[in-house]
């Protein structure tokens, strides 16, 4: 697949999946890169104060859903003034067809969670013998 | 002292000239924050996720308390982006601190990309139980 071809799918695909996603949901959206290299996709979900345990990634259909809940509240603190987002969020991501959907890799440091997708490898060129007859 | 007096000190979310976001909607002024009382201070909690503490600075000066920092763009071979919706840039954020707070013991500690700074309370601020002797 072209790299132009990819790019033009993975922005029709957030336009109905994202579009769709966030008029539907109540909640917060954690701030999202998301680069492309030649091996890999790549997204990064800003979700500081967490624990691993509270993020649920689930894989459907090519379509990446990180979800999670933030519990900001401590005991004993009482809360004088807030402005960071709590609570359940939920983001979906489509992905392009040619994703290693069994090697997908999450990690979460200083506050990022951070999900890689490694592309299928591409058809190798290959040469064809040519038989005598 | 009520818990309501004890919510002022601090207050006074200063607007900074010094903001410069990268591609960030104008309402967006700066990392964002929550403030916290207990009976032994205040806890400032910032979400600064991505950036390490040698990009962060915490200052206090004439009852100001100042929290800047810088995010650098981070340099990734041959990636080309497809949405970009975290911050780059330097950004500077000012709350002014009630006489009542002890700048000596402010404490700053960074977690999981949130930048908790600790600000007690002097002792004579503090809530504290009076024993009523009998007449």
């Amino acid at each position: 697949m072209f790299a132009s071809d990819l790019h033009r799918q993975i922005q029709r695909i957030f336009e109905e999946v994202l579009g769709a996603d966030q008029t539907e949901e109540q909640g917060w959206y954690p701030a999202l890169d998301i680069y492309e290299t030649a091996n890999d996709i790549v997204l990064l979900a800003e979700v500081p104060g967490m624990k691993e345990s509270d993020f649920k990634l689930n894989l459907d259909n090519n379509v990446i859903t990180i979800s999670g809940e933030r519990k900001l509240e401590v005991e004993g603190r009482r809360l004088s003034r807030q402005e960071r987002p709590a609570g359940t969020f939920k983001r979906s991501i489509a992905l392009p067809d040619n994703i290693e959907l069994d090697a997908v890799k999450a990690v979460y440091s200083r506050g990022i969670l951070q999900i890689t997708l490694p592309k299928k490898a591409a058809a190798k060129p290959r040469e064809i013998a040519i038989n005598v007859v | 002292m009520t818990s309501k007096a004890m919510t002022k000190p601090v207050t006074g979310w200063l607007q900074s000239p010094f903001f410069s976001w990268g591609g960030w909607p104008s309402e967006f002024v700066g990392p964002k924050a929550d403030i916290y009382e207990t009976d032994d201070g205040f806890y400032l909690a910032m979400d600064v996720p991505g950036m390490s503490e040698d990009s962060l600075k915490v200052r206090y000066e004439n009852r100001v308390l100042t929290v800047s920092g810088e995010r650098k763009q981070q340099e990734i071979e041959g990636a080309r982006y497809h949405r970009r919706e975290s911050f780059i840039g330097r950004f500077q954020r000012s709350f002014s601190l009630s006489p009542e707070t002890d700048p000596d013991q402010i404490k700053a500690e960074l977690k999981d990309g949130v930048l908790t700074i600790f600000i007690p309370k002097k002792e004579a601020a503090k809530p504290r139980q009076i024993s009523i002797s009998l007449g």
